[in-house]
């Protein structure tokens, strides 16, 4: 196979809608999980002003805030989580799929705006961003409809965005840190360093003493970062792969506290799309 | 990259996207393509550069060198003062629709930046949202993050935990410490640093 036919082949075989579909309401769900549970988020803007020294007004400009009377900004909160709800149930699926995707990029930097200065990556709000944002734009898609490239590289498109959230925290360990953060001496000094006097978590301990529980958490590691890579390119292991990374996120938040929001997005790589969908007949349809 | 760069970023890649309304056949495959390449050598170049365009963002977590033995770590700790000199945890929903971590790495970056007088304006304001917090909990109110889905609302990225007891008097002032301690599992008890003190 050539490296163009192998390309045609990852992006545009003919793929079921459902796929689509499902990513459609998995992103717009866990995002409007998030806003849901951040009712008053637009009450950032009203904070007194010396919480906004950091701001610059370009930063402002960049993510869209520009002054506007604060009954405008709950409205513009609300109507985020009522195109959410739509994009999610498929109605109106372009306008739901913009706005929403506009209006998190408008509201989600203000998660760590005030301290950061960039967006508000581990906040789960990335990832429905984009995909919204891309799914504004891409073919409709009908439950009963016939397959088609259509419905392959989009949602193809939105699994890499995930894959790299996990490849790019893996790489930046490599890179920041090198091959010891993927020690066991290393990790134990990690859960260490993890935990507060205000809040140990609760495996952290256990962890931190143990010499094979730190090599267990450093290979752990290492395949949480990079596994996900599989079932990107062999759909069949998902079924293996994807539970693993689950359990592989039950033990981030026991061993150091932290949760990942966007994990529910983890089922965006099982195979929905190819269900039904012969392997020999998958040769690429042009559009 | 400055900010309006990176949101040309974005912005282009929504441009590229809504550009395919208009296109088929082959042009459309192109430009899909075209897309398709933008996003994957954006990705590539911001993981290594380690700079981003958020929501096109590389994600380094737990990726600070923390190999150091003996690491002495630091966090940011807030206390509410009742009128007789006691002090209290502050319920972690107070600084909703912020976090523990955003209130925490306010200090962090940006406190040093402010004057006295801002800084008692700090002060005022996070004793405010202490008060409101300890009146709902005392009413047995659902607040804050949590105010329409309760337990089932998405948590912080950062787990902590919810204070067990809060004060039946009002908080009258308000506490800032840094504290610092050597890494540990759990750590031994941190040396405390006042950064802020008001009181009303």
């Amino acid at each position: 196979m050539t490296v163009v036919e192998a390309w045609k082949r990852f992006w545009f075989r003919p793929a079921r809608p459902v796929g689509i579909i499902i990513c459609r309401a998995l992103v717009s769900l866990n995002a409007l999980w998030i806003v849901l549970s951040r009712p008053d988020l637009p009450e950032v803007l009203r904070w007194p002003h010396v919480f906004w020294t950091a701001v610059e007004p370009p930063l402002r400009a960049r993510f869209l805030l520009f002054p506007m009377p604060q009954r405008i900004e709950t409205m513009l909160y609300v109507l985020l989580a009522l195109s959410l709800a739509s994009a999610a149930s498929g109605l109106l699926p372009r306008i739901s799929c913009f706005l929403s995707a506009l209006l998190l990029y408008r509201f989600a930097p203000l998660e760590s705006i005030l301290t950061v200065g960039s967006g508000p990556h581990f906040r789960g709000l990335t990832l429905p961003a984009l995909a919204l944002f891309l799914l504004a734009f891409t073919e409709v898609p009908r439950l009963q409809g016939l397959p088609s490239s259509e419905f392959r590289w989009p949602l193809m498109l939105v699994r890499v965005m995930v894959v790299n959230i996990y490849v790019s925290s893996g790489v930046a360990k490599l890179w920041n840190v090198g091959p010891i953060w993927f020690t066991s001496d290393y990790f134990r000094s990690l859960v260490r360093s993890m935990a507060l006097p205000e809040f140990v978590p609760p495996w952290a301990p256990a962890w931190a003493a143990s010499v094979a529980l730190g090599w267990v958490g450093a290979v752990g590691g290492l395949f949480l970062d990079f596994a996900v890579l599989v079932p990107l390119f062999f759909p069949r292991t998902s079924v293996i792969v994807v539970p693993i990374l689950f359990v592989g996120h039950l033990f981030i938040w026991k061993v150091f506290g932290v949760i990942f929001l966007s994990t529910p997005l983890l089922l965006l790589f099982f195979p929905w799309e190819d269900r039904g969908i012969s392997i020999v007949d998958d040769d690429v349809r042009s559009v | 990259m400055t900010q309006l760069a990176r949101a040309a970023a974005v912005f282009l890649f929504v441009g590229m996207s809504a550009f395919l309304l208009f296109l088929g056949g082959v042009p459309r495959r192109r430009a899909i393509n075209a897309l398709i390449g933008y996003v994957l050598i954006l990705l590539i170049i911001m993981t290594i550069s380690g700079r981003d365009a958020w929501p096109l963002a590389t994600f380094p977590m737990m990726a600070n060198d923390r190999s150091t033995s003996g690491r002495v770590e630091t966090m940011i700790a807030v206390r509410a003062i009742t009128a007789d000199g006691s002090e209290w945890e502050v319920d972690p929903q107070a600084w909703s629709p912020l976090t523990n971590q955003s209130i925490r790495g306010w200090f962090e970056n940006v406190f040093d930046r402010t004057d006295p007088a801002q800084r008692k304006e700090v002060g005022r304001f996070l004793l405010q949202k202490a008060e409101w917090a300890r009146q709902a909990r005392e009413a047995g109110d659902r607040f804050g993050n949590e105010r329409f889905l309760g337990t089932f609302s998405a948590p912080d990225t950062y787990s902590y935990q919810r204070v067990a007891v809060v004060s039946r008097q009002p908080y009258v002032g308000i506490r800032v410490y840094r504290l610092q301690w050597v890494a540990a599992a759990p750590p031994a008890a941190p040396r405390r640093q006042l950064l802020l003190e008001f009181t009303q």
